[in-house]
């Protein structure tokens, strides 16, 4: 499988690159502001590096849904489906490269935060003026921002598996989508329908469960959930592949 | 080489093999290609390249050396003979075709006369 | 040895195969034949596993096809299928990262012989380099059953020969070769048996010589027959 993951990764890395020359371009700025004392690089850099965090991190998803889609109804299948691999693997390698990949953005991006939060505390001595530095920035954006340092990585974890959960019904419903529903007419349209109404179920699914009392149990169940989903539609995904899908 | 369609191609390969022997092109107990060879030569099935060394060896044109390959006949006799046969054919179409057309066999061997020396009086002119 | 039973392939209401039953043997070299349309690459693509039957089997050496016979089956698409960023020697890497049979000097070979080099674009290519360079890598697998769709389809007299002569360079006792056209002539001389399809179903399959010397009609004859015109493309 890690033959396939390799080819997986190399399909979407010229987005990745793109997403890395931005992220050195916006931590550029934020550290020519930082040491320079020059206001508006400090403001690009920050903007920069958060939209590049927040986007590169949704966009790393999304990008994985395209190609599936088109590794499925184009003629670029073939590669996949005539090499002696069974669906469980071609999508397996497909949800680790880019479970993997969200993860080690998301980690990365978390690691650069903390980096540059120690770098400008060092710089400008104290934390609390720099923290009152990046509340002007952000509410720039109109972002009111409380920070909880403990809970910070666990939320994010749990943000992170969700959309991995998410991206896990886009598979289901692009599969659908070149299976089931395949010759029908709007069956793009059915399998969009399809993956709200499955999210709207999932999220509704999780409410039901019980509240734990403190938010790191909240969110380490929530994380838990999201992950016990995708394996499930994992499992349902590629059987529908192994047997019904013809390229 | 071009391929009539309604004849096996198996029998225009032998009938090629044979004339190169005639011809001298391919030389009395000279080796033959390998069959696998044959075919891409000829771009045939590898299949029928075995068929025409199969037949060609029933006729004793040629034979097998085990484990060295296949061989044109050392014999010359059977040269010989396989030219005239060759040979005989070609007047058997002939005189078939004249038939056809309501040409009597002495009237077509006139027609040959006459057609040889056509073409003596062309090389003797130059074209 | 490969057996369709029944097969039966439908995409929405259209019929592309229907109840097809067919034994492919070692050691020949079939020609299946057919305008477009015809049925030729769905049935292969089944048999390769791409495409899933509606109902019906077919058997490699006894059991289903799937992952383990894609090992030993080749299949060759008339599309371009490689992915864009990949040059020629990418495509060969692949091929050798997923195919145990796959011979990375045969495929070297097989190039020079093509006049590709390895530095080539696939997303570049013509469509007759292409065709090339499909052959090459699908040549250099020495696979047991190759199914080879239109191979011959848009290639200039010169480069045609070089894939016919590659097809007959892997012909072998224990090989079957498959070899999809609509161009009769090209595959006459090349093939011992005929496969005809015709608007989804299998009409007959003969042995090419047998059939002359039975009835002295060629493959193209038979072809007139079937199809009511020269096997040229209206």
């Amino acid at each position: 499988m890690s033959k396939l993951m390799k080819y997986e990764f190399r399909k979407n890395l010229l987005s990745k690159l793109v997403l890395l020359a931005f992220t050195a371009v916006g931590e550029a700025a934020f550290l020519l502001g930082l040491f320079l004392k020059w206001e508006n690089g400090l403001v690009i850099g920050i903007s920069t590096l958060m939209i590049c965090g927040m986007f590169g991190i949704l966009y790393v998803g999304i990008e994985s849904l395209v190609t599936f889609h088109r590794d499925l109804n184009t003629k670029q299948s073939y590669m996949l489906f005539l090499t002696p691999r069974n669906s469980f693997q071609i999508l397996g390698a497909k949800v680790v490269e880019n479970g993997l990949t969200i993860f080690l953005t998301g980690l990365f991006y978390a690691l650069l935060t903390f980096l540059d939060f120690t770098v400008a505390a060092i710089r400008i001595g104290r934390i609390k003026e720099f923290i009152d530095v990046i509340k002007n920035v952000l509410e720039n954006f109109s972002v009111s921002v409380t920070v909880h340092s403990e809970d910070i990585l666990i939320v994010f974890l749990a943000i992170l598996a969700s959309w991995i959960m998410t991206l896990a019904i886009g598979y289901l419903a692009i599969v659908l989508c070149a299976t089931v529903f395949a010759g029908k007419r709007l069956s793009g349209l059915i399998s969009f329908v399809f993956f709200l109404l499955l999210s709207w179920g999932v999220t509704s699914l999780f409410n039901v469960l019980p509240d734990p009392e403190t938010m790191m149990m909240q969110n380490l169940l929530s994380m838990g959930y999201s992950f016990a989903i995708a394996l499930v539609l994992y499992g349902i995904t590629g059987w529908v592949m192994e047997r019904k899908l013809s390229v | 080489m071009d391929y009539n369609p309604s004849i096996p191609i198996y029998l225009q390969v032998m009938m090629s093999i044979k004339r190169d022997i005639v011809t001298g092109r391919l030389a009395l107990g000279e080796k033959l290609p390998s069959v696998r060879d044959l075919a891409l030569q000829y771009t045939i099935n590898p299949n029928t390249a075995n068929r025409v060394y199969k037949e060609l060896e029933s006729e004793h044109v040629c034979f097998t050396r085990r484990g060295m390959g296949t061989f044109v006949t050392e014999d010359e006799g059977m040269a010989a003979q396989m030219k005239a046969a060759m040979a005989q054919e070609l007047v058997d179409e002939y005189l078939k075709g004249m038939q056809k057309l309501g040409i009597s066999a002495e009237e077509a061997v006139r027609l040959i006369e006459k057609g040889r020396e056509d073409a003596a009086d062309q090389t003797e002119n130059g074209p | 040895m490969l057996e369709c039973r029944e097969v039966t392939k439908k995409y929405g209401r259209k019929t592309a195969v229907d109840g097809v039953s067919l034994k492919l043997e070692p050691g020949r070299i079939y020609a299946m034949l057919g305008p477009n349309g015809s049925g030729k690459t769905t049935l292969m693509k089944m048999i390769v596993g791409l495409a899933k039957p509606n109902s019906g089997e077919i058997l490699y050496n006894g059991s289903p096809v799937g992952v383990a016979s894609r090992r030993e089956i080749a299949y060759m698409s008339t599309e371009p299928y490689f992915y864009a960023w990949m040059t020629a020697g990418d495509v060969g890497k692949y091929y050798r990262d997923f195919f145990e049979d796959f011979s990375m000097e045969q495929y070297e070979r097989l190039l020079s012989q093509m006049e590709l080099t390895k530095d080539l674009k696939a997303k570049t290519l013509s469509s007759g380099m292409m065709a090339k360079l499909k052959i090459a890598v699908t040549m250099a697998r020495k696979a047991k059953i190759y199914l080879l769709d239109e191979p011959l389809n848009g290639i200039d007299l010169l480069a045609r020969d070089e894939i016919v002569r590659c097809v007959l360079d892997a012909a072998s006792p224990d090989v079957t070769l498959v070899v999809s056209s609509h161009l009769v002539d090209e595959l006459e001389k090349v093939a011992d048996t005929a496969i005809f399809m015709k608007e989804s179903h299998l009409v007959s399959v003969c042995g090419i010589d047998e059939m002359r010397e039975q009835s002295g009609k060629s493959v193209a004859d038979r072809y007139r027959e079937i199809y009511g015109h020269g096997g040229v493309e209206q």
